[in-house]
């Protein structure tokens, strides 16, 4: 199995009982339904549950049949945590147990710099820090076109789709939340220089 | 004697410009240009599964098959 196989054909193999298929599928979308999902929730246990949960839920589909090939895997799969993410809010809601605390899990692993020196790491370890709590105080609307963008690497397009807007306001809520995060870097003094 | 023209810069047809990993409309709407401050230290943070977490959804998965 090579890289260049589509997701349909891997789909399709996967039916027909080549489980090390859907395995490939997952190596490979993996890291953007993750970044997608943990950025979003912030609760790392819950966030992991998600993820497995999305993968569950593919599964079953696809099983289904209720994949039809568009070319767009990535974007269906997407929506199917998308759904989950809203259902959970939704079961906490009618719960009304939503948690306030400022629970921050150490979700992002830091790039690796082999030439950096400590204190260089230090400062990107806590630009990283700060970078990650501007995105959490952006707006729900907000923070999700910021995820779905910059993190799982959907095309504005995408986006409209997935969460039921115009590709207008997924692209005015992007330059809200820019121009917020700007904002907060402002007042925080955050910036990419290391000196 | 060079004939005139010969020097010059070839036309950039459009088929000549690869668009496949920009977002047209995120190009035309100027994100890039005007926040590319705020893109920069956005790829600084990744956000990735563990390879333990992956294995056990892959397991999970196994199960949930067979």
């Amino acid at each position: 199995m090579n890289k260049t196989t589509s997701d349909y054909e891997l789909i399709q193999r996967f039916i027909k009982g080549e489980q090390s298929c859907f395995d490939q599928i997952i190596h490979r979308h993996k890291n953007k339904v993750f970044a997608y999902i943990s950025l979003y929730i912030r609760d790392q246990a819950l966030a992991e549950d998600l993820f497995q949960d999305t993968f569950m839920k593919v599964i079953q589909s696809v099983k289904a049949g209720k994949y039809q090939d568009n070319g767009k895997f990535i974007s269906w799969v997407m929506r199917i945590a998308h759904n989950l993410i809203i259902d959970h809010f939704r079961r906490l809601k009618q719960m009304n147990t939503v948690s306030n605390d400022d629970y921050e899990s150490d979700l992002f692993n830091s790039k690796k710099f082999s030439e950096a020196t400590v204190e260089d790491n230090l400062i990107k370890r806590q630009i990283q820090k700060d970078v990650r709590k501007m995105i959490s105080q952006l707006p729900d609307d907000q923070r999700e076109v910021v995820i779905l963008r910059h993190y799982a690497g959907l095309s504005f397009k995408e986006i409209a789709d997935i969460t039921d807007v115009s590709i207008n306001t997924a692209l005015g809520r992007m330059r809200y939340a820019l121009i917020n995060m700007r904002k907060l870097m402002e007042e925080k003094k955050i910036s990419l220089t290391m000196n | 004697m060079t004939p005139m023209g010969l020097n010059s810069t070839p036309f950039l047809k459009y088929r000549d410009i690869n668009t496949d990993k920009i977002d047209l409309f995120e190009d035309a709407f100027g994100l890039n240009a005007q926040f590319n401050d705020i893109t920069g230290l956005l790829k600084m943070v990744k956000a990735v599964p563990g390879k333990s977490l992956t294995n056990r959804v892959i397991r999970n998965i196994r199960k949930q098959i067979h």
